[in-house]
């Protein structure tokens, strides 16, 4: 499974990068493969946002296709819809992704 | 003494909120009930009386505490010790000696400060003008780079570690605290301008909050957002820059501050709600370009008509125009047509390409 995912934090900082479960730890992948399916995540996206929730943590997530001939399927939501175990998910790949970029950065 | 013939405020009259003394009428003794009507008979009295003093037509917000009633701040402090949930557990109350964990010390201190600077300077008696809580939450979720207002309580995340390395510094619990206050004073759609002007009035009484307890000028001030939560090895010096919108950090992660300050380069964009963290910069900039031009302390003139048009301009969709007229009119009202005051509050929108 792969995703794209950008996370704008509720100061206005987004950092945005791909995913593999392949290239995750095994309890972090395995998790991604469950929480992130495409019913959950449609229901997520149309819930309605309540108001006065400022600087609220948001999320662009794209399901990349697994084939050629599949089409990505891209959601937007913010934390106020999100759920807490989804919350938890994507602050554990938003955190990844950041790990990645160090690594990109140090030559690791 | 007032109307209810009580000297002071009496600090459970204006500090429980609506939910626990319905809770305290539902499960307390007959005397704990009885005291809970009375709260909640003296509470309506207060808001119609506070209703009636606004002037027919006017904007009903957050009135000034009358003289000779006497506010005192109410703050609890919460640990979610990483979790998602709010609000956590109970770690410091109003009145309970520093604990050892300093973060809860610092968002405890850093309310107090933020609470001083509204009613010293407006008597504003907290965010609502009625003695609200300031409830607060450290420790929310893990590797949480963010701090926010929920509507109700401020949660503060510990950061990353890697970008940031938290979230618990007087300039960002003063902005947590100020979205409360611009919520509570008739509020400003977060989104596009109107949640722009939302972001930037957070941002004008974070920074007021830090200079008013180092007792700072507009010179001597930092004018920094956010200053010491970046990581360690990230390049920049805090969130967002008044003085310098654009220039708080350029960063290999981060990319480079995006915040424009002035008009020709206001930035449309879908994200972030419109842009309300990035348009921000320019209401950011005039304010400071006041500040600056008006020398003492900021929040002595420029932050109080930047209050006093909060209070009073009664649109939940102001465009920056709207807010740039309605600060002038205040300017003018307050310090008279053609004063410095009125002037130089015009000649700081004209350089960040508004004219009024």
């Amino acid at each position: 499974m792969k995703i794209f995912l950008r996370t704008t934090t509720g100061q206005g900082i987004t950092l945005e990068g791909q995913l593999d479960t392949a290239d995750l730890p095994e309890d972090l992948a395995d998790r991604m493969a469950k929480i992130l399916s495409s019913r959950r995540l449609s229901k997520v996206a149309q819930a309605p946002a309540p108001r006065a929730m400022v600087d609220m943590q948001q999320y662009e997530l794209t399901l990349l296709p697994k084939t050629s001939r599949s089409k990505p399927k891209r959601f937007q939501f913010s934390d106020a819809v999100a759920g807490e175990e989804l919350i938890e998910l994507l602050d554990e790949l938003t955190h990844e992704i950041t790990l990645q970029k160090v690594r990109a950065l140090s030559g690791g | 003494m007032n109307k209810f013939g009580v000297g002071d405020f009496h600090p459970i009259q204006c500090i429980l909120p609506p939910h626990m003394v319905d809770a305290i009428k539902k499960r307390g003794d007959e005397d704990q009930r009885k005291m809970a009507e009375q709260i909640e008979k003296l509470t309506a009295e207060v808001r119609i009386e506070r209703e009636a003093a606004a002037p027919a037509g006017a904007f009903r917000g957050v009135m000034a505490m009358p003289v000779g009633m006497v506010a005192q701040v109410s703050r609890v402090v919460y640990d979610s010790k990483t979790k998602v949930a709010l609000p956590g557990d109970i770690v410091r109350q109003e009145g309970d000696p520093p604990v050892a964990d300093p973060v809860v010390n610092e968002v405890y201190d850093a309310a107090g400060v933020v609470f001083d600077l509204y009613y010293d300077n407006w008597r504003r008696n907290s965010l609502d003008g009625a003695g609200l809580t300031l409830i607060q939450t450290v420790h929310h979720r893990k590797n949480f780079n963010n701090a926010f207002w929920n509507g109700s309580q401020m949660a503060y995340g510990d950061g990353d570690g890697v970008i940031f390395s938290g979230f618990a510094v007087l300039s960002v619990v003063g902005h947590e605290l100020s979205h409360g206050v611009v919520q509570f004073s008739g509020g400003l759609e977060y989104r596009d301008q109107a949640g722009a002007l939302n972001e930037s009035l957070a941002d004008v009484f974070g920074a007021l909050s830090e200079q008013y307890k180092h007792k700072q000028s507009p010179a001597e001030a930092s004018w920094l957002i956010g200053a010491g939560i970046l990581g360690p090895n990230i390049q920049g010096s805090a969130l967002r820059s008044m003085k310098a919108p654009g220039n708080a950090y350029n960063d290999q992660i981060l990319g480079q501050d995006p915040q424009p300050f002035h008009m020709d380069l206001y930035v449309n964009t879908s994200s972030d709600n419109g842009g309300v963290h990035i348009n921000s910069g320019i209401p950011n900039h005039a304010f400071y370009l006041l500040a600056q031009y008006l020398g003492g302390y900021a929040w002595e003139k420029a932050g109080k008509i930047w209050y006093d048009a909060m209070q009073a301009i009664n649109n939940p969709f102001a465009t920056f125009q709207d807010w740039a007229d309605k600060t002038v009119e205040i300017a003018r009202t307050d310090y008279g047509a053609g004063s410095m005051e009125m002037l130089f509050t015009r000649r700081a929108w004209k350089l960040v390409g508004i004219a009024v």
